[in-house]
């Protein structure tokens, strides 16, 4: 008997000092609740009473659909999830944005018809790990730029350093030699050397930052740049374009630039495919990137199968920087499209 | 003369146990640079292999005819840290393989690479096994180069 009045004492002090909001709903009344559920009644815009379901105070929720969705919501689909997350507003400050909670519902006594909801705040937890994923990205922002130096430096020690090397070394020889025929030949060596040399150093310019980007513009930087991609990987590439010489914010052509040829080195690597299909297309107010390829697709929310998924979120990064809209959509065995579309209003704003 | 190549690039195939055998040999780009392409090979995953364009120095195949010795990746997914630069290995999806020389007096005339798309020890006994296959090929060449 002791230990069952102990029980009950311990669950009704959890009960009131829970961090969770427990509410206890019969129909759309709220039998009993916990004092965090009267705060977040408080400053949150939540009112059980005239609420026919809970979507009347849900502003949508997280799934496979989306980040704030209501498409597929479980309520719906008639599933009884063990946690879910929502979003709800806030009652002072409309203008916040919504903020997201994890929330469990389920039905206690089915013929009573009493659910119990629980919900968390999520604020903290996902500040931290908004933190962890600048963390991540700055790291990874640090990891390629020093594997590139990395790449460099071989390229110029192992290359080009060796090539030159061998060049003096015949020049050298030729100092000493007194046939003519033999300096010719010598000469005729060295300058294939340093022709194959100098096309090191200008396909090495290229990789790092194609000259065509800022003299001839986006258009004709891609296009070059899908010239070298096929013949990199084996690709086909139909690109596509209503640009020709238009030319826009410097800014605007180095990102849409990096984002299509980090997207076309993904369909190479990892769809599988012949093809892959480019489209850059400008309108007066936005300028819109599309890389699709009817390849193996991926799972959107297990892409560490394949590398880290950061160079994705990478590209995300970039686009939301110029205040573009970024997503990419995958379908196993279909394939997949990334889209990236930027605005443009600024420009003409320049223009005026 | 061609189709005597792929019968042999197959029997090496089946001789070695590999999944792919491939010969890349030198061509001539637009600019006349000379540049490296594999126009043989055998057990293709796709015709990817035909497009792409290697400089010397690039690739496995680069990197054989620039130092005319044989080069062996144990692990593509561990040995390989720039994919773009080994492009085979992701077309043909390659882990473990060998490609050697096939030396015409001191110049290299042709690359032939057998891989696995397994993890495999490639081993010296299977580079010998290579490089003795290879004087099959060696006349071949020289009757497709007159």
């Amino acid at each position: 008997m002791g230990t069952a009045i102990f029980k009950q004492k311990l669950i009704d002090a959890m009960f009131q000092q829970m961090n969770d909001a427990v509410f206890f709903l019969k129909q759309n009344e709220v039998l009993f609740m916990n004092p965090k559920a009267l705060e977040l009644i408080n400053s949150f815009d939540v009112n059980f009473s005239n609420m026919l379901s809970i979507c009347h105070v849900c502003n949508g929720m997280t799934n496979e659909k989306g980040y704030q969705t209501c498409t597929n919501c479980f309520i719906e689909e008639e599933k009884s999830l063990e946690s879910f997350q929502i979003f709800l507003s806030k009652k002072s400050d409309f203008q916040a944005a919504d903020t997201p909670f994890s929330g469990s519902y389920f039905p206690l006594d089915e013929l009573q018809e009493v659910n119990v909801l629980i919900l968390r705040n999520l604020t903290n937890q996902q500040e931290t790990e908004k933190l962890q994923f600048q963390k991540s990205l700055t790291e990874y922002v640090i990891h390629a730029s020093e594997e590139e130096r990395k790449r460099l430096s071989r390229e110029l020690h192992d290359g080009l350093a060796q090539e030159i090397y061998s060049a003096l070394i015949q020049l050298q020889s030729m100092r000493y030699t007194h046939d003519f025929d033999k300096v010719k030949e010598t000469a005729s060596s060295v300058e294939t050397i340093i022709v194959k040399s100098l096309n090191s150093i200008k396909s090495m310019a290229i990789d790092l930052r194609p000259a065509a980007l800022d003299d001839m513009g986006l258009y004709a930087a891609l296009k070059s740049y899908c010239k070298r991609y096929e013949e990199t990987f084996g690709m086909e590439v139909e690109f596509y374009s209503n640009i020709q010489t238009e030319r826009y914010d410097g800014n605007i052509e180095t990102m849409v630039y990096r984002v299509c040829t980090e997207a076309l080195i993904n369909a190479a690597k990892y769809a599988d495919v012949e093809e892959v299909v480019v489209y850059l297309l400008a309108g007066k107010k936005q300028l819109r990137v599309e890389v699709m390829d009817e390849g193996l697709g991926f799972d959107l929310h297990n892409i560490h199968v394949q590398g880290t998924g950061l160079g994705l979120r990478n590209m995300e990064e970039r686009i939301s920087l110029l205040g573009g809209r970024f997503s990419i959509e995958t379908t196993i065995g279909i394939g997949t499209k990334v889209l990236a579309v930027i605005p443009l209003e600024q420009e003409e704003q320049e223009d005026d | 003369m061609e189709q005597k190549i792929i019968d042999l690039l197959i029997e090496i195939r089946l001789q070695l146990e590999v999944d792919f055998v491939g010969l890349a040999m030198a061509a001539e780009n637009e600019d006349g640079d000379v540049v490296i392409k594999w126009k043989y090979v055998s057990n293709n995953r796709n015709n990817r292999y035909q497009k792409i364009v290697l400089q010397v120095g690039k690739g496995i195949a680069g990197i054989v005819w620039k130092t005319a010795r044989p080069y062996v990746i144990e692990d593509a997914k561990k040995d390989i840290q720039e994919t773009k630069d080994f492009p085979l290995t992701i077309t043909e999806q390659l882990v473990s393989m060998a490609a050697i020389p096939l030396l015409h007096g001191h110049e290299v005339q042709a690359v032939l690479l057998g891989g696995f798309r397994k993890r495999k020890t490639i081993n010296q006994p299977f580079i010998d096994e290579l490089i003795s296959i290879c004087t099959e090929i060696n006349p071949l060449i020289d009757e497709l180069r007159g």
